[in-house]
């Protein structure tokens, strides 16, 4: 269940999900951020993605960045697969390789991919206090989290 | 992108907090015998990385040594006409004025990367701007793209199965 956005602030500007991580099946994902043709363009890449990442074994991605916002037109969305269960020879290498700009994924997927650190101490303090944080206020905001296992 | 002072104060904060736990990762790794960086060590260097550029892009717009910028996407726009203006060195209530506006709404327009702006305000913007552009639109018949795939394909509906509400959206 993906909570409403919270208030802008200031007024009137982009909103952020509540701060944490938001558990939400696929259908759900698209149902809440797919309200544009240009939205549900990048979800249709993200979707490839998903397949691919399902096969694999991958049981968490998180979906980050200004897509999961109420910004009309994200540039693209940003996503961290978690590595746990996952047999990497199945992953498409686009997928695994994260490069300067990372245009290959982009070109491919439509959006960047990230792997999400094993949460050793220091990782996990470090991906908590970054990726949940709003780059432009620096405030805490809320992401979502999709099991790939969701997709029919 | 760092679109003001404030948020490159706090992408430099947000850099030097990457760099601390690089180091710290560092330290962890050579304390057990690990010479290279691990795939975590990579992915917080990739980020690193991009904030660097980040700042740097910045910089260089602010010093005024950019004088051309490239998009590869119509959705890049609003961040072209953004780094244009902080390029120019041209403040928001500068431009204001050019266009007759008040600050604020530049400041809105800004914050919310133009999206709710009418195309022919963005027009006018560009020309407060006076940049030049050369927009080359490629597109090719026989491309198989997820759009064509999912027309045919029922398991990816999304793009078949489009919201009656998309009109109302923007």
């Amino acid at each position: 269940m993906i909570p409403e956005f919270n208030e802008a602030e200031p007024p009137g500007v982009v909103r952020n999900l509540p701060p944490g991580v938001h558990v939400a099946t696929w259908d759900e994902t698209v149902k809440r951020f797919g309200n544009t043709f240009h939205r549900r363009r990048l979800l249709a890449g993200l979707e490839e993605a998903l397949m691919n990442l399902k096969r694999a074994g991958c049981q968490k991605l998180y979906l980050d960045g200004s897509f999961v916002t109420s910004k009309v037109v994200p540039k693209d969305y940003d996503a961290c697969w978690d590595p746990v269960g996952v047999d990497e020879s199945l992953l498409d290498p686009v997928l695994a390789t994260t490069t300067r700009g990372n245009l290959p994924q982009k070109a491919k997927y439509r959006g960047e991919f990230f792997r999400s650190t094993r949460m050793d101490r220091i990782s996990r303090r470090f991906f908590l206090e970054f990726f949940q944080r709003d780059r432009q206020t620096d405030k805490r905001k809320g992401i979502v989290v999709i099991d790939p296992r969701s997709l029919s | 992108m760092i679109k003001n002072e404030r948020q490159y104060k706090i992408t430099k904060s947000h850099l030097n907090r990457f760099e601390c736990v690089l180091a710290e990762l560092d330290q962890a790794g050579s304390e057990v015998g690990r010479s290279a960086r691990s795939l975590d060590q990579q992915a917080i260097e990739h980020q690193t990385n991009e904030l660097r550029h980040q700042i740097f892009e910045y910089e260089q717009l602010q010093s005024g040594l950019v004088t051309s910028l490239h998009g590869v996407s119509l959705a890049e726009l609003p961040d072209l006409l953004i780094k244009a203006r902080i390029g120019k060195r041209l403040s928001q209530k500068q431009m204001a004025k050019l266009l007759g506006l008040k600050e604020q709404q530049i400041q809105r327009y800004e914050a919310e990367d133009y999206s709710r702006t009418s195309f022919a305000r963005l027009v006018d913007v560009a020309a407060a701007l006076d940049v030049d552009f050369e927009i080359e639109m490629a597109f090719d018949q026989d491309q198989a793209s997820i759009v064509q795939h999912d027309a045919m394909d029922d398991r990816h509906t999304i793009l078949v199965d489009v919201p009656q509400s998309v009109g109302d959206a923007i």
